[in-house]
């Protein structure tokens, strides 16, 4: 049974097995809307992980995953607590970035931007097995040095410029990473893959800022209304599944799920060698997929100089995220300065301002948190608000409302980019599979979750933005 | 039996695939419709037949078979009307062949009479005028499970109406799961199960039929998500695949009538 304990914060009561209590962010609207059984289960069951410290968090866009929910926060104790893959994902460092173009959306009219998706649609490979098929794979000695360094690597190649990094969670690169802790099977899948987009719920998008909410912070970032955006979203793609995979199999052989309520759980403590190789394989598919990101608004920024004659550095990398990761930390608990390992799955940091990993620009702000929607209504940028109670974290996104299945049935044998068309969205998609499991009532309103999001004081709106242009996986 | 009651009537299977948005020629069959014919009785008033049907032997437990739709048929084989998947039974057949038997024996003891031709697993999907070639050209492997045993009553227009059914277990079904793919999965035992696991991805993206392993030898359950993982990593390595990785989510159980049964989910 959930108790309300704050605006937009449930707590769950500890029951049998559960170390911590839960903590639910959401609103009474939003949790009467979803599907909530499955994934409070969930919640309950990362609860009862070893050395988990605080609350088992679910996030306003929670919904049902496997091991941990969709949305879910998780601190452990890195003396006494556990890692664990499922609580990362599959899609190692599945992220978002959003970039600014100098321009108005109304000064350039339509045709130009259709074009220059198409441009992009061509440059930057998206869909089911999409990759660079006509370019020479990534040697191993490249996997090393982008294993190693992520976005930096790639600006060395010409792919970005330095002033991108200081733009980018963690600068780009997770510490710690080791290339050869990933298998040759996951190099392998991830080979000709760095700078693709993939398929799911991966996309690149173009739009425009609807509305300003605080207009000071998006004037420091050079937020204006109108402005056109571009929008990334995708992850480590097969390297990071194989990762995940190959540590879950590990994992799984050692005895480690054991005990656990359900074996996609599965957990090695933090400070031993299983632990330890997987933080190293994961920081490094990590750093691919930040090279990954990186790449793709290289494609991106070729596309626009190409059809817009505006040159790459004029389109401003304002920032990127993780939603899919475990990170060592340092956190105010229980009265002390700890460092502890944030599990985030499907879930954002968003370190409030005078944070001392920010740069510069953010000190003084916060970090920007984005939350894409869906590709029809919106998707936000907001400004974390560093909250303890969650570990400065907040939603990644509106997560779904319906699955997959009942989207395609719902759309089946109707002319969905027509449709979209008439919303004032222009879709491109190799799949017509993905765009009717895409489409916009697949997902909750992101403005409700955004909305439970202030609420609990997480983070806090500065812009509300509006796709026109989709490129879906 | 008057003549005004008189209906085209049959038993089917109710065959399930993905099949593929008709953009082929022909007069496609609607999804719901598509069937294997398993005892054709001709025009007759239903009320006895449904009357007498509470007294059909019918075998436990009810498993659905499954299969590929492995090659197209177009029949008759001289001056075609028809297009026709061709269903190669990969669990069931046994099953489904003494299911028919048994209905066979049942019907020609109440005086009903068949056409005992051996069976031809085809399902048809659309009806003349169309181009052979072009159906040739586009035609890809499809999984396929039975759903369900029906008493069916040719509508014309291309539809048929259950008047009867007997629903049998899937081999699986689709759940739905608000993040990513999910399947209630079903075998007798562990290497049935592990089949359908395989065609369940398959449903997804059919060139996973390409991909189907050998037997399992002595694995356990979790050895058996190990190999699918490996099966679909290989996918993905090689031609690329919407379904990335196969979770340890769930137990095996048995189902209420002894089946085992999985919670299967898949990341997307």
């Amino acid at each position: 049974m959930l108790r309300q304990i704050g605006k937009a914060t449930y707590l769950m009561p500890v029951e049998e097995g559960m170390r911590v209590p839960g903590l639910i962010i959401a609103t009474e609207k939003l949790l009467k809307e979803i599907e909530i059984e499955r994934p409070l289960q969930q919640v309950k069951n990362v609860a009862s992980l070893k050395g988990i410290v605080g609350y088992s968090i679910a996030m306003p866009d929670i919904h049902w995953g496997y091991g941990f929910p969709i949305g879910g926060v998780a601190a452990m104790d890195p003396e006494t607590g556990v890692i664990s893959p499922g609580g990362v994902g599959y899609d190692i460092n599945c992220g978002v970035r959003l970039a600014t173009l100098p321009l108005l959306f109304e000064e350039i009219g339509e045709a130009p931007l259709k074009e220059l998706i198409q441009r992009i649609f061509a440059l930057v490979p998206s869909g089911v097995g999409r990759g660079h098929k006509k370019e020479r794979g990534l040697s191993e000695r490249d996997y090393s040095e982008l294993l190693s360094s992520g976005a930096k690597w790639c600006i060395e190649h010409g792919w970005g410029v330095p002033e991108d990094l200081e733009h980018i969670e963690s600068l780009g690169k997770i510490e710690g990473a080791d290339p050869d802790a990933v298998s040759p099977t996951a190099k392998s899948r991830g080979k000709d893959q760095l700078g693709t987009v993939g398929s799911g719920n991966h996309f690149v998008e173009i739009g425009a800022v609807d509305e300003l909410a605080l207009a000071d912070i998006a004037e420091a970032w050079g937020i204006r209304k109108g402005q056109l955006y571009l929008m990334i979203h995708s992850g480590s793609r097969g390297l990071g599944h194989q990762t995940c995979q190959d540590t879950l199999n590990r994992f799984v052989k050692k005895g480690y799920a054991e005990g656990l309520p359900d074996r996609q759980l599965v957990a090695a403590p933090i400070r031993s060698p299983d632990g330890e190789e997987y933080f190293r394989a994961m920081a490094a598919a990590a750093n691919f997929a930040f090279g990954n990101r990186q790449k793709i608004l290289h494609e991106v920024r070729v596309a626009v100089q190409e059809v817009l004659r505006i040159p790459p550095h004029e389109v401003r990398l304002l920032y990127d995220v993780c939603h899919n990761i475990a990170k060592f930390e340092t956190h105010e608990f229980e009265g002390k300065r700890r460092r502890l390992c944030i599990h985030r799955k499907g879930a954002t940091r968003a370190f409030g301002k005078g944070h001392e990993e920010l740069s510069a620009l953010f000190k003084k702000t916060g970090q920007p948190v984005l939350v894409p929607g869906d590709m029809g209504r919106a998707s936000h940028l907001l400004v974390g608000e560093g909250n303890a109670l969650t570990w400065c974290s907040s939603c990644h996104g509106a997560g779904r409302a319906r699955s997959r299945v009942q989207s395609l049935k719902a759309w089946k044998g109707r002319d969905i980019k027509e449709y979209m068309e008439s919303q004032g969205v222009t879709v491109l998609a190799s799949s017509y599979r993905t765009i009717a499991e895409e489409m916009p009532d697949a997902y909750k309103n992101v403005d409700d979750v955004v909305l439970a999001v202030e609420e609990a004081g997480l983070a806090s709106r500065v812009a509300r933005l509006k796709p026109h242009f989709v490129i879906k996986g | 039996m008057g003549t005004n009651n008189q209906r085209n009537l049959f038993f089917g299977l109710e065959a399930c695939a993905p099949w593929p948005e008709s953009s082929l020629q022909g007069r496609m069959i609607p999804e719901e419709s598509r069937h294997l014919t398993l005892a054709f009785l001709g025009k007759l008033d239903p009320k006895p037949l449904l009357e007498q049907l509470p007294s059909l032997p019918v075998p436990e437990p009810l498993l659905g078979g499954a299969g590929v739709c492995d090659r197209l048929l177009f029949l008759p084989e001289r001056r075609p009307r028809v297009v026709s998947y061709h269903v190669r039974w990969l669990s069931g057949e046994a099953e489904l062949l003494s299911f028919r038997d048994a209905l066979f024996r049942w019907l020609l003891s109440l005086d009903y009479r068949l056409d005992e031709r051996p069976l031809l697993s085809h399902v048809t999907v659309a009806r003349a005028p169309f181009d052979e070639g072009k159906w040739k050209k586009e035609f890809h492997q499809l999984p396929l499970i039975a759903k369900a045993v029906h008493l069916y009553q040719s509508r014309g227009e291309l539809t048929y109406l259950p008047l009867w059914s007997l629903p049998l277990s899937p081999a699986f079904e689709e759940l739905s799961h608000t993040g990513e793919a999910a399947f209630a999965v079903r075998g007798k035992d562990l290497n049935e199960l592990y089949l359908h696991a395989q065609l369940a991805c398959s449903f997804l993206y059919p060139p996973f039929l390409d991909y189907l392993l050998p037997p399992l030898e002595n694995e356990s359950f979790e050895e058996m998500i190990i190999r699918l993982n490996e099966s679909l990593s290989r996918l993905d390595e090689e031609i690329g695949s919407p379904v990335k990785a196969l979770s340890f989510h769930g137990e095996l159980q048995r189902d209420e009538k002894g089946l085992l049964f999985w919670e299967m989910i898949l990341d997307i």
